[in-house]
């Protein structure tokens, strides 16, 4: 045998082993239902086998952000299933180690890098994963350090087990460079973590408890973070968040976390007995990236909508060209050139809907896109918002005008933001 | 295995099976309700086979996108087979217009020649009305149903593969287009009399039957093939892919996400995210139970302050591993490096 083919037989033996071994702990009421390999990265997915015929639509993707990113020891799965109407993805990372200013750049561009490369929306490709999901757990060993900001890593080491001896973890979350990203909103905007009330999970001793080896400061390395779109955090409950400290076979002590998550089709839906009438007008954007070489950009917005049935107002000659060919347009405002804060001064665009209901999954994204007159548009960031919050209207209330303006994020990091105005008119039909 | 809808699937015989007797009477002599039988059997066939798999394709279709939106649609089919009667009436009407304003009917025509200073009169019998826009008529509507048909089978090449019958389609499309021209070139040379009317007739008949026996081989056989082939057991009963859980694929009541059965009484999903360097090392099963909850109980999880604890067990487990890869010792090494390749876990 080649050393190839035995890497294979040991990958596929380590394969096994790991789901016989989970197999045996959590019995026969569970079912694996995915199992995703990426060089020493892993991601599975166990179901009780009563949820099985809830659960559909199963999409894998990866990125890897090792060497020249091509070396699969760093990178991400992302994993995405429905349940029930609700779309959840996981982002098992595991991100560039080391500390310093450098490797934590690094870090947040690795992140950036697989939710660019790892999406698994099925209707379009424009928006990552955390724009598309009702809710997302990014979790793993996403190798953020506690950082003092000084040189002398005896005197931190010391610093961290005198906190963690008093059990000072507020003090010690400080200095984590995660908390500090995410308010700094350097990567993941709009995630949250709950609050690390145990000692560091890394760099311990093979043995029970935290005993900390002095090669590198004690850190939270392994995290699990989690976003629900807009209008569904409330669905969401975090209830457990613990590290497990005999685990004894690796340098981390692993971690869990326990969520309850309420379904969105067991949510309340708005019923349109009638004809909805969404107008989108004052759109402006701001502070948007640069998507062209000269710095500029020329930007225009596209709608796109997923579980409702909402169609444009009128139909461009161009659009159902295109309909015909690829099956479907959305609409859009025209582009402006060379700008990176457009305005579509006297532009409106108006989606329809009669005769439906408005479930809470209902979202409706906004991408804002650069035109390229050669090649493919690049899109420069958007928007999620909950249609079912958009056209909720008090009893007797039959229009209403909302003005609303929202950070566009891309691949998890700020992109700009974007401002409009929709009326909203709702027509009942009269029996 | 590709699934099908057994009522579709009898129309568009039913439709090839029209065309049949349709072309067998072209081969008779040519009389009144032998010209108009024939004509009426033939558009009717080519109405009812093609507008069965366009309105069938469209559904799926239809399916397919809104189920990438996760929206729910209801697909009646009393309403697919109204759009087919629909085409089928359509037809009907241009077809008794025809026959009463020019009917489609024995033509005779004579011919003078002299061979060996004798005088015959060739008489050539056909069928034929006197305008030939009715002909053209007829070619332009089988024209416009194999375009949609094309379109189409376009528009479904990304549909699930159980659903997927774009490359069959595509492939009966090009047939049936292979032999319109060939019909549409004996029309041409029988328009203009290079061919006569018994032999135009045999062209057409055979061309028509050939058109027919060709499109079953492609899209009906298989399936039949298939259908007898596959075992009882695995006879699809549920589909279960990305557009949800559907009851046999009836096309009356699907939900793309999973269909109203789940509405009712739905509790909250316990979910359980594990994440775990796993150092390189193979964990042992006391590590590993350290980590996952056994029987994937939620009480072995110590529950946050204020929380409402979870009760029973967890509904989805999502487990992260890195660097979980290791090597065995030597001598496993050696036990590897010296049998096959096993084979892979189930």
């Amino acid at each position: 045998m080649t050393d190839e083919e035995i890497l294979d037989v040991l990958e596929e033996q380590n394969t096994a082993t790991l789901r016989q071994m989970i197999q045996k702990t959590l019995g026969d009421e569970y079912c694996q239902i995915t199992d995703e390999q990426r060089g020493q990265m892993r991601l599975h997915f166990w179901a009780k086998r009563s949820i099985l015929k809830g659960i559909t639509g199963i999409r894998v993707n990866g990125a890897n952000t090792g060497i020249g990113n091509v070396l699969a020891n760093k990178g991400g799965i992302v994993a995405s299933l429905c349940y029930k109407e609700t779309r959840i993805s996981f982002l098992s990372a595991h991100l560039a180690a080391h500390e310093g200013d450098y490797y934590y750049k690094m870090r947040c561009n690795n992140i950036e890098s697989i939710l660019r490369d790892a999406k698994t929306f099925a209707l379009t490709k424009k928006f990552d994963d955390a724009v598309t999901s009702h809710h997302m757990f990014v979790f793993s060993d996403l190798n953020f350090r506690t950082w003092f900001g000084t040189e002398s890593k005896e005197d931190d080491f010391q610093r961290v087990q005198n906190l963690v001896s008093s059990a000072d973890f507020k003090t010690l979350r400080r200095y984590d460079e995660l908390y500090a990203g995410l308010s700094d909103q350097d990567l993941l905007v709009g995630f949250q973590t709950l609050e690390c009330n145990f000692p560091p999970t890394f760099k311990v001793a093979r043995q029970r408890g935290f005993v900390y080896k002095d090669q590198r400061i004690p850190s939270y390395t392994d995290r699990i973070l989690f976003k629900s779109a807009e209008g569904l955090s409330h669905n969401l409950e975090a209830v457990a968040y613990e590290p497990c400290p005999d685990f004894i076979t690796s340098d981390h002590k692993p971690i869990r976390g326990a969520f309850a998550l309420k379904p969105n089709c067991a949510l309340e839906e708005y019923q349109i007995d009638g004809d909805l009438e969404l107008v989108f007008r004052k759109i402006r954007c701001s502070d948007l990236n640069a998507g062209d070489s000269d710095g500029k950009s020329d930007p225009y917005v596209m709608f796109l909508w997923d579980s409702v049935d909402l169609r444009p107002d009128k139909i461009s000659f161009m659009a159902k060209l295109r309909q015909l060919w690829v099956g479907k347009s959305w609409p859009r405002t025209p582009f402006i050139s060379q700008t990176l804060n457009p305005y579509w001064k006297g532009e409106q665009l108006c989606l329809r809907a009669s005769n439906t209901s408005i479930r809470h999954g209902a979202m409706l994204f906004l991408a804002v896109i650069d035109f390229d007159f050669v090649g493919i548009d690049d899109v420069l960031g958007g928007v999620a918002l909950n249609l079912h919050d958009i056209i909720k209207m008090k009893v007797g209330e039959t229009a209403k005008t909302l003005t609303s303006d929202r950070d566009l994020t891309i691949n998890g990091r700020l992109a700009g933001r974007i401002k409009f105005s929709v009326d909203v008119k709702l027509t009942p039909h009269h029996r | 295995m590709v699934f099908t809808q057994p009522l579709f699937m009898m129309m568009i015989l039913f439709g090839f099976f029209l065309i049949c007797c349709g072309s067998a009477l072209y081969t008779m002599e040519p009389e009144y309700r032998i010209c108009a039988g024939s004509m009426w059997l033939i558009l009717q066939g080519f109405t009812i086979e093609l507008g069965a798999v366009l309105v069938k394709t469209s559904a799926i279709n239809q399916l397919v996108q809104s189920s990438k939106k996760m929206i729910r649609i209801h697909i009646n089919r009393n309403v697919m087979l109204m759009k087919v009667v629909a085409f089928v009436l359509v037809v009907s009407a241009f077809l008794t217009t025809w026959m009463f304003r020019d009917p489609f009917t024995a033509t005779t025509a004579r011919f003078l020649y002299t061979e060996n200073d004798v005088t015959f009169v060739e008489i050539d019998v056909k069928c034929a009305s006197e305008s030939n826009a009715w002909m053209l008529s007829v070619f332009a509507w089988e024209l416009i149903l194999l375009l949609l048909a094309a379109v189409l089978a376009y528009q479904s090449r990304t549909v699930m593969k159980q659903l997927n019958e774009s490359k069959s389609l595509a492939i009966m499309v090009y047939v049936h287009f292979f032999f319109f021209c060939i019909r549409g070139v004996t029309a041409f040379l029988y328009v203009y009399n290079f061919l006569d009317g018994s032999k135009s007739a045999t062209w057409f008949s055979l061309n028509y039957s050939l058109d027919s026996l060709c499109a079953m081989s492609i899209y009906v056989f298989p399936k039949i093939y298939q259908a007898w082939r596959l075992p009882v057991e695995d006879k699809p009963t549920r589909l279960l892919t990305s557009l949800g859980t559907s009851t046999a694929f009836g096309l009356q009541t699907i939900s793309s996400t999973g269909g109203s059965e789940f509405d009712d009484n739905v509790e909250d999903l316990q979910i359980l995210v594990c994440s775990a360097n796993i150092g390189n090392a193979e964990p042992t099963m006391e590590s590993l139970g350290a980590w996952i909850p056994v029987g994937g109980s939620c009480s072995e999880v110590n529950f946050l302050e204020g929380a409402v604890p979870l009760v029973g067990t967890f509904d989805l487990i999502a487990i992260g591993m890195q660097e979980a890869t290791w090597t065995p010792s030597a001598g496993s090494l050696r036990d590897i490096a010296s049998t096959e390749k096993s084979p892979r876990a189930p």
